[in-house]
């Protein structure tokens, strides 16, 4: 079973039923939402902790990058996200682990497109294993 | 009877509640300052804070007194506060994430709330918050504090009472004194009215109402054998009339609901010593369906509101304080109220609404809701869709889950000596309808404010 | 010696006095990007010294200065105005964790600006709180026009001043400069310095703070003219000698945040220093009962009275209750007794550790309380010879201003000075070692965050702000002196709740 957390930022308006209704996983992935003040909340050393609970891949849905509650956190995150996968990538683990997405508000057919990329990433880090 | 005394200890909780801010600290920008604020935090929430691994988060918000010392003090202003998602979660608009995570320190603590710096809250509110307790300058109820050796009366009777005691000419007593049961605290434990609470759960409740000295009612259908021995303790709560024989033949006390009433007699054949309580909903018409229970005979009507304190109707539904002074008002004026016992409940979720509600009309209350967040639910009722318990309740060990409510109810026993003690009363028995022991925000506001000129806005 | 306060500047001088904080909160935020290239246009730009040059590089913004998005439109917008779209500006996230509904995140900046700067904010709140109702809905007439814009004068023609002593007993006549005095925070619950920089700002004020109930420190003796001593139900502290110091001594029956419950000072803030002054022993709680164990009648409480005016002929007395129902009982009580001063404290104000149950429910807000009172005084006919003063839960000049008009004479303050220190409201002031900003404590390592000077002219600046505000709201109603204000509730207007209102008919 494969285990996912999802980090996303409450400022978007979303719930966690409309987060996971609108991904569909499918049901042997266990998944956890943690809702965050902003996404500046998210940094490498969160990141690399929940790798270490057993965690096979983290997104991140923070807001766009302009409409950001505390101005910074959306505009971090992507190279946050860049330098974590460094680190992921010096400890061995595929890059592919890890994304980011900034999510417009209001959109249940944008967070559908990002279910889609993230099972596309689960494939991946599947065939990386079994391939 | 020797002083009613509750003995409270340190009960940890099993998660780490959460905060009301996260405390977020960037790095980039970070100026390597030889003596970081960080440090010097007054509360170590830099030293303290972990990685909650259930949670997958920082814990700061737990540790952080929201002081902003190190958000001012940090030279590159790399340090903020935000309001912690997972702490507005928790609850409702009625039970806020204020009212639960203070259950959850009484549960911990035993100890009465207590904060510096004033009252922080609005002025007036909804419900219970449109009245405030009286006080009196100079008047105290004891001669040595309010927990000293004359002390502050917390007990009730449960059952009905004979307004008058007859005699024969030879002076021998006539009257049969219909069986009452006194506890030591106007509160009694029940189960919300929703919900899936395993055995620990139950046990944790039964045991407290022993060591409370009061009653726990739980439904019969989850009674058996193991359970025997709180017997003394239980209310059993009968839902259909074909579980009126399996009542064990041990039970003192019964709760039937309204619609059972015309078997109470069943219920007591045999068992003159029962005592039995009729569950009425509020709701429209409750007074006269009161008052005919009571020339009926039934000693104790439990009037319930649903979780945020109203009643049962859609339209306007009245406040659980509103409700219950109506049913107490028109007992008193038929001259009958003193023959029974009413116990209300919906909506009690702080030791204030206890004494608001006796205030009010009612002899006693009954908690649930309360009691579980004392047992750390977080009210999201995902049980209820057939999820998977976040804080697993039913798991925990009933001898844990007993103390947490004994310190719960500990705390509330306090401040209902203080309000009392506040008031110079000393029996919480004269409390009950005793409105000129409140303040109402609307006879006051009218009052004080009738020469202001009023314009109407917003 | 009183009036030499008087030929001495009035009113006191305003110095502007900064944040002790590097960072002081501010409610907006500015974020420069890597894109800023020093071109210094934001610096040029920006009449607030928001941005300012170290050497050759714009430091990071003082954004405490800004004034949001009202300068948005501006000429002087600097977000517009930078060439390389380096700054942005959001509302400070912080805020959200600022304050609380009566002291709201905006008025609290509010307060911390009029304690820099002496004078009434023009970007952030200084009249009202969030409260929902009492001072919150009230208005002045003159509020809900369109208000002439005022340059903040002092008018000499206008007096704020009232006298204390309206008995007309043999008693000396005490007046105070402006229509308020400090209420009694003790030694324990507050440091020394903080009440040594109350009593130099009410020294210089000309008016009186309050030792509350934990004795006299030394170090207050040369302030000792401005000082009310008080005896409150533990008799902590009181001896003679402080009695016979004080031109007025104060009796504390009840106080507003815990109205009938006793005193309770926390083991952990019983300092050696503060027990020695309580004649107790360190590190343990220490209760004052409830109430007086020797009053139980007016006819006691006259005693009570008597006895202090048997030690110190020339003290006036003041006597210090909360707001139960029958309050006016209370009040005609105490004059008939002999107070001087009846001191009313409501139930939302408060400084130190007090249960939760009692600060929210027990007995009546003082805004509901004062016009009861005063109502009863005058129809007793005993209103003009007793001075009627008003505590817990005035936060403003503008609710110095309502409650007069409501009724009192003048009000008692406490919280408010508190947060010219850069008090947050955080209600913490009872865990551990007490305040986190040095303030409520008296650990010595976090007082030592109080600096005397500092803390006396944060405190003075206030109140010169609170002072500007008093005499324009006289001079908008017309009138000449504070004095004129009393009971003139036609003054008055309440703001109705009619949405809800309607709702429930």
């Amino acid at each position: 079973m494969k285990k996912v957390t999802v980090y996303f930022c409450k400022n978007l308006g979303y719930s966690q039923r409309d987060i996971l209704d609108a991904f569909n996983l499918p049901s042997e992935v266990s998944i956890n939402l943690v809702g965050m003040s902003c996404s500046c909340e998210i940094t490498a050393g969160l990141l690399l902790k929940t790798y270490e609970v057993g965690m096979d891949l983290i997104f991140v849905l923070a807001c766009p990058e302009e409409e950001c509650v505390s101005g910074e956190g959306s505009k971090r995150i992507k190279r946050r996200i860049e330098y974590t996968k460094e680190i992921l990538n010096e400890l061995g683990l595929e890059k592919v682990r890890l994304e980011a997405f900034h999510v417009p508000k209001n959109s249940l057919g944008a967070l559908k497109e990002i279910g889609d990329k993230i099972k596309q990433s689960m494939e991946e880090v599947e065939s990386i294993f079994y391939g | 009877m020797g002083k009613y005394h509750i003995e409270t200890k340190q009960v940890p909780p099993r998660f780490l509640p959460p905060g009301p801010y996260c405390v977020i600290a960037k790095e980039e920008g970070c100026l390597g300052c030889k003596y970081c604020v960080k440090k010097a935090c007054p509360y170590g929430v830099y030293e303290k804070k972990g990685f909650d691994i259930k949670e997958l988060r920082e814990t700061s918000s737990y540790y952080c007194h929201h002081c902003l010392f190190c958000v001012e003090s940090c030279p590159a202003g790399l340090i903020s506060l935000m309001p912690n998602p997972e702490y507005q979660r928790l609850g409702d608009g009625y039970w806020t994430p204020e009212i639960i995570t203070s259950l959850w320190r009484q549960a911990e603590t035993g100890k009465i709330p207590v904060s510096g710096a004033g009252y922080g809250g609005p002025f007036v509110g909804e419900g219970f918050d449109e009245m405030w307790t009286d006080m009196s300058e100079i008047v105290r109820p004891t001669r040595d504090g309010i927990h000293g050796r004359e002390y502050i009366s917390t007990a009730v009777e449960l059952g009905r009472k004979p307004l008058a005691l007859e005699f024969d000419p030879d002076k021998k007593m006539v009257s049969q004194i219909p069986p009452f049961v006194e506890i030591s605290l106007p509160v009694l434990l029940s189960l919300p009215s929703w919900g899936r609470w395993d055995r620990n759960v139950l046990f944790s409740l039964a045991k407290a109402a022993a060591k409370l000295n009061t009653l726990f009612i739980m439904p019969l259908k989850e009674f058996d054998s193991t359970f025997l021995s709180f017997i003394d303790h239980l209310m059993l709560s009968v839902e259909t009339k074909e579980a009126i024989r399996s009542i064990p033949a041990q039970a003192q006390f019964i709760e039937i609901p309204l619609d059972l009433v015309s078997e109470i007699d069943v219920v007591r054949q045999g068992h003159s010593e029962r005592i039995i309580s009729v569950k009425v909903p509020f709701g429209p018409g409750v007074e006269k369906t009161c008052l005919d229970l009571v020339q009926n005979g039934v000693p104790i009507i439990h009037l319930f509101a649903d979780e945020h304190g109203r009643e049962m109707v859609e339209l306007r539904p009245r406040f659980i304080k509103d409700a219950i002074q109506d049913v107490h008002f028109s007992l008193v004026e038929q001259g009958v109220r003193d023959q029974v016992t009413l116990l209300a409940s919906g909506g009690i979720a702080m030791a204030e609404h206890m004494g608001k509600t006796i205030i009010c009309g009612a002899d006693a209350v009954v908690v649930g809701q309360a009691l579980m967040v004392a047992l750390e639910c977080r009210l999201c009722k995902e049980c209820e869709k057939g999820l998977p318990c976040p804080v697993e309740i039913n798991a925990i060990d009933s001898e844990w889950g007993a103390q947490r409510i004994i310190n719960l109810m500990g705390s509330w026993h306090s401040q209902l000596l203080e309000v009392m003690g506040a008031m110079g009363m000393r029996d919480v028995r004269r409390l009950r309808g005793e409105l000129g022991r409140a303040i109402f925000y609307r006879d006051v506001i009218k009052e004080s404010f009738a020469n202001i000129k009023k314009v109407s806005g917003e | 010696m009183k009036e030499c306060n008087k030929t001495e500047k009035w009113p006191p001088e305003v110095k502007q006095t900064p944040s002790r904080f590097r960072r002081p909160l501010s409610k907006y935020k500015i974020i420069r990007n890597e894109n800023c290239d020093n071109c210094g246009i934001c610096v040029d730009v920006c009449p607030y010294g928001v941005h300012k040059f170290v050497g050759k590089k714009v430091q990071s913004p003082n954004e405490h200065y800004c004034i949001g998005f009202a300068c948005q439109g501006t000429d002087h917008y600097c977000i517009d105005k930078c060439p390389q779209n380096a700054l942005s500006l959001v509302q400070n996230p912080t805020m959200e964790a600022l304050g609380d509904h009566r002291w709201p995140a905006d008025l609290i900046l509010g307060t911390w600006y009029q304690a820099e700067y002496g004078r009434p904010p023009a970007h952030l709140e200084y009249k009202i709180g969030d409260s929902g109702d009492g001072f919150d809905r009230l208005r002045f007439n003159f509020e809900l026009d369109n208000q002439t814009p005022t340059s903040w004068e002092i008018d000499p023609e206008i007096s704020t001043s009232i006298e204390l002593n309206r008995r007309g007993d043999n008693r000396p006549q005490v007046t105070i400069s402006v229509p308020w005095y400090g209420g009694g925070m003790s030694f324990g619950s507050i440091s020394l310095t903080v009440m040594l920089a109350r009593a130099k700002a009410c020294a210089a004020w000309n008016t009186f703070t309050c030792t509350g109930e934990g004795g006299y420190p030394d170090e207050l003796v040369p302030y000792k003219d401005y000082i009310i001593t008080q005896i409150a139900t533990g008799l902590f502290g009181v001896r003679e000698e402080t009695i016979k110091r004080a031109r007025i001594v104060e009796f504390k029956y009840a106080q507003g945040a815990k109205p009938g419950l006793g005193g309770h000072l926390l083991g952990d803030k019983v300092t050696p220093a503060v027990a020695r002054m309580r004649q107790s022993i360190p590190g343990m709680s220490l209760f004052s009962p409830f109430p007086f164990h020797s009053v139980y009648s007016v006819e006691d409480h006259k005693k009570h009275i008597d006895w202090v005016k048997e030690i110190n002929p020339k003290a006036l007395i003041a006597v210090k209750v909360s707001t139960p129902n029958d309050v006016d009982m209370v009040a005609i009580g105490s004059y008939y007794a002999g107070a001087h001063i009846i001191f009313l404290d409501g139930s939302y104000g408060g400084t130190g550790a007090a249960p939760d149950i009692a600060k929210k429910n027990i007995a009546m807000p003082i805004e509901l309380a004062v016009p009861k009172v005063h109502r009863f005084l005058v129809e007793e006919g005993v209103r003009d010879k007793v001075v009627l003063m008003a505590g817990g839960g005035i936060r403003t000049a503008y609710d110095i201003a309502k409650i007069i008009a409501l009724g009192a004479d003048g009000v008692v303050t406490g919280t408010s000075e508190l947060v010219a220190l850069e008090c947050t409201r955080c209600h913490n002031c009872e865990s551990g070692k007490g305040c986190p900003r040095g303030i409520a404590t008296t650990d010595p390592r976090l007082s030592a965050m109080v600096k005397l000077d500092w803390a006396a002219q944060r405190i003075s600046n206030l109140f010169y702000s609170w002072y500007l505000q008093l005499i324009d709201i006289l001079k908008r109603l017309g009138m000449k002196s504070v004095k004129e204000l009393v009971g003139r509730t036609d003054c008055l207007v309440y703001i109705e709740r009619y949405e809800k209102e309607n709702e429930k008919k």
